[in-house]
């Protein structure tokens, strides 16, 4: 059989997975703080190209996460809290969010809608009152009284990034403190580009098409060897 | 099968939800003391396809990984509890609570709920009802020879009964606040009930420890936004739709491979 027919193999499965990546990017098109994926093509056409001998199989050479800001929206509600400029939560457990939107537990400690504490400079924050003013600092303030400072970090290289469910992020770099500011009252919005992902959702399934022209047109020609040039 | 399709449907099921959360507030846009709630969203759980830091060839490391998320899923339905706007009735027995604070209302079980909703009436016990008859808790009882009722800001209600001109204190009326009012649990009829989430009620007259204080003659509308949630119903819809739109695209390239073979 005709190697091509492998590098066409190959090149579906990636767009499998590429559809993968637009359906979960479009599936959380509403997610507070969603940052998207991004996969990496151009390595794989090069080796396509290149070295198809060798290399008939071919691999994704890069997925990273696109921290692009998502618009602010606002919601007035007190505490929904986004960042402004570059910049994460630090969440209990070691983990690392922009996804603002926080709660009271029962107790009063500022956590996350399921159930994290939101850490400040000096541990948990403990709320008194729902009433809270958050400055742009990060101060947050209950009754003109400073209760706790969020704490806000930020890291050099964010390829090390790993994404966990729930928006949150782990990392093995160590964490400086950020500059940004707190926005209080509104939440970032996804970071999908809606236009984007259709266009590209309409590229995957062409590129899929095509892939599948290419194992067809193979199909055929092996089939005109085994049928024709046997035939005397 | 191709993950897209399951993952484009947990979309779609997310987007369904919000547009419940959504209708459930318009459809109470006009409903004395009603708090909306709004749906948050997460990403699901993430299925290694490479782990990053594996090796790629003998002398180079993959600097990342591939994980493929499986989509979103609903993590809260939260009340909001801004304050609505204050709508002046000049009845006698519509209380609205300026600041934090419920009013407490003695279930027929025995447990008591709480409500922003103060548009009280008088049983034939002369007992402060709810519109369901649930009485206020303390109970207050109104003599029925009774011309005129003043709830003061405190919550203390005295009557002029006919005959007299000496104001009669009835009592005080107590309302409760809580550290986490997002944390109670709706049980319709405008009535939350105390969870482990939302704490231990605290509980004072008005105006004390933090509570807030009575108007008497106002009542809380809805804290509903029209302008807001039709803007959320719009991208809701949309949002709906291009997920649909994932299911379509991974229909037609299954089409394809099926047809590989003739």
């Amino acid at each position: 059989m005709n190697k091509a027919v492998y590098i066409a193999l190959s090149g579906s499965i990636l767009k499998v997975l590429e559809m993968e990546v637009i359906a979960q990017n479009l599936s959380n098109v509403d997610a507070v703080g969603y940052k998207r994926p991004v996969l990496s093509f151009t390595e794989y056409l090069i080796d396509m190209d290149m070295r198809p001998a060798e290399r008939s199989m071919t691999r994704l050479s890069q997925f990273i996460t696109d921290f692009t800001p998502g618009p602010l929206i606002r919601t007035d509600n007190p505490l929904d809290l986004a960042i402004d400029g570059s910049g994460f939560f630090v969440i209990e457990g070691g983990l690392y969010t922009r996804r603002g939107v926080f709660t009271l537990d029962n107790e009063g400690f500022l956590t996350t809608t399921d159930g994290r504490k939101v850490m400040g400079e000096g541990g948990p924050i403990r709320v008194p009152s729902a009433d809270v003013v958050v400055t742009e600092d990060g101060d947050v303030v209950v009754d003109g009284e400073v209760v706790g400072k969020l704490k806000i970090v930020d890291f050099t290289d964010y390829s090390a990034m790993q994404r966990i469910s729930g928006q949150y992020y782990t990392t093995t770099e160590p964490p400086s403190r950020a500059s940004a500011q707190v926005k209080q009252g509104y939440i970032e919005g996804s970071n999908v580009n809606v236009v984007r992902q259709m266009i590209r959702m309409i590229d995957a399934t062409r590129e899929f098409e095509a892939f599948q022209k290419v194992i067809q047109a193979l199909d055929e020609a092996t089939a005109k060897v085994n049928n024709e040039l046997g035939r005397i | 099968m191709i993950r897209a399709l399951f993952i484009a449907s947990t979309g779609m099921m997310a987007q369904k939800m919000n547009i419940e959360v959504i209708s459930h507030n318009l459809a109470n846009v006009n409903t004395v003391g009603y708090k909306k709630a709004r749906a948050d969203f997460q990403d699901l759980m993430y299925q290694t396809v490479r782990s990053p830091g594996t090796f790629s060839s003998e002398t180079s490391q993959l600097p990342s990984g591939i994980m493929v998320g499986l989509g979103v899923r609903p993590v809260s339905v939260e009340k909001i509890f801004q304050e609505g706007d204050f709508m002046h009735t000049g009845n006698s027995l519509d209380l609205a609570i300026e600041g934090e604070g419920f009013f407490q209302i003695l279930l027929p079980d025995g447990n008591v709920a709480y409500t922003r909703s103060g548009n009280f009436k008088v049983d034939r016990e002369g007992r402060l009802v709810t519109s369901e008859g649930y009485p206020l808790e303390p109970e207050i009882t109104i003599p029925a020879d009774t011309e005129s009722i003043t709830i003061g800001v405190d919550g203390r209600v005295s009557v002029i009964q006919s005959g007299s001109t000496e104001p009669v204190e009835l009592g005080q009326i107590e309302i409760s606040r809580f550290v986490n009012p997002a944390g109670l649990k709706p049980i319709g009829r405008n009535l939350y009930l105390a969870t482990d989430a939302s704490g231990e009620p605290i509980t004072g007259t008005p105006g004390s420890e933090g509570l807030g204080t009575i108007s008497q003659g106002f009542l809380e509308m809805s804290n509903v936004n029209i302008v807001d949630e039709m803007i959320k119903m719009i991208t809701a819809q949309r949002a709906f739709e291009i997920s649909s739109k994932v299911v379509q695209a991974v229909d037609e390239m299954l089409q394809y491979t099926n047809n590989l073979r003739r």
